[in-house]
């Protein structure tokens, strides 16, 4: 899958995990996913976000994990993680 | 963004009083440091107006009647006396408070299983009163801890016990609540006091003692992605070293609809349930209630 082919899939699963009320495209590769200007978040979300991604394609998001403030940043960076440890 | 009420309230204490106390009751008598509180307590009395108003409010709501200068200095009492405590549980010199346990089968069982939980209180009594029951029953128990307010205070309680930061989990950062799923899903019980809404976080709105108050969304959000049972803990103190100990369950699991309206009155259904109990045992022990701010405000 190419990576923006991969990028408009995170998108859809953002919203429709976490029940967004913005479509898949508004979301842009480097809007803020938790800062208020961006799509304003909460560590709630991030939970079911994490949970969502764990499901769909395998990728388990540890809280050990020193980068998990840098894979959150926004939908680039969510999806680069993704694609590098993907298991199905 | 405007803070939420409870963190507009300066913490009101002094860090070498509050030392000089601490040492008192571990190293002298836990005695002595409740005769100490009487003037303390008077001086709050006679000059933190703020807390006084706050105080009468909800005494009046809750008991009904004409509030003195006397309950207010109760109430007061009741909350330093259980700073006290909460030293002595941190620090495990409890060998002197009597606990009676209800519902304690609801715990055993859950740990016969390994299964994690969800245990939720309110700023209320006292939490840390758990510290000697898991201690003796070897429960794991983190609290999940909005840490921005009560700096002294949690200074003085690292001092008493420096492990004191590994119980905790601080509110905030996304990788807290992961940490919390790893830690229920290997049996251990997350702590959580769901009677403050923290900056930014959605609330439904319930009625607490006859006023509509908001309560957050979060802790109910919370045990359905974690899908673990949510227990209801209160530890009330009497004042004189005894505690009453209530377990409740409240749902085994709690599942929420997709849909936005009806996962709000889900939520909205299960915090009402939790202020209903909350209301009970203040109805019984109205000195216990420890949110000195204005609860009701919009």
């Amino acid at each position: 899958m190419s990576s923006t082919a991969l990028e408009q899939e995170v998108a859809s699963l953002l919203v429709s995990a976490l029940n967004l009320e913005v479509l898949p495209d508004e979301i842009s590769l480097d809007m803020p996913l938790f800062q208020d200007e961006g799509l304003g978040l909460d560590s709630i979300d991030a939970l079911e976000l994490a949970l969502a991604i764990s499901k769909q394609y395998g990728v388990e998001i540890k809280s050990e994990d020193a980068e998990n403030k840098q894979i959150f940043t926004n939908l680039r960076s969510l999806t680069k993680h993704i694609q590098q440890h993907r298991t199905c | 963004m405007e803070k939420p009420v409870w963190l507009q309230y300066k913490e009101r204490s002094n860090l070498v009083a509050l030392r000089f106390i601490s040492w008192v009751t571990l190293k002298i008598s836990r005695r002595l440091s409740y005769a100490m509180l009487y003037p303390i307590c008077s001086y709050y009395v006679l000059f933190y107006w703020k807390g006084n108003r706050v105080s009468r409010n909800y005494l009046t709501k809750i008991l009904q009647r004409k509030i003195t200068w006397k309950d207010t200095f109760q109430h007061y009492l009741r909350f330093a006396k259980n700073l006290i405590d909460r030293l002595h549980f941190m620090s495990a010199h409890e060998t002197h408070y009597h606990i009676k346990r209800h519902d304690f089968g609801i715990i055993d069982a859950l740990v016969e299983k390994n299964q994690g939980c969800l245990l939720m209180s309110a700023h209320m009594g006292s939490f840390e009163v758990l510290r000697a029951l898991a201690a003796k029953k070897s429960i794991a128990v983190k609290l999940l801890m909005y840490q921005e307010n009560a700096k002294r205070v949690q200074q003085i309680f690292q001092q008493v016990n420096p492990n004191f930061l590994d119980d905790i989990l601080p509110i905030g950062s996304p990788n807290t609540l992961l940490k919390a799923k790893e830690l229920v899903d290997s049996g251990h019980f997350i702590g959580i006091l769901g009677d403050r809404a923290s900056l930014n976080e959605k609330t439904v709105i319930v009625d607490f003692l006859g006023e509509a108050a908001f309560f957050p969304q979060g802790p109910i959000l919370l045990a359905s992605l974690l899908k673990v049972p949510l227990v209801l803990f209160f530890g009330i103190n009497h004042g004189d070293g005894s505690y009453d100990v209530y377990f409740e369950k409240l749902a085994d699991c709690i599942e929420l609809p997709r849909e936005r309206v009806a996962k709000e009155e889900l939520i909205q259904y299960w915090m009402q349930r939790y202020a209903d109990r909350i209301a009970h045992h203040l109805t019984i022990s109205p000195f216990n209630w420890f949110n000195f701010y204005d609860f009701w405000k919009k």
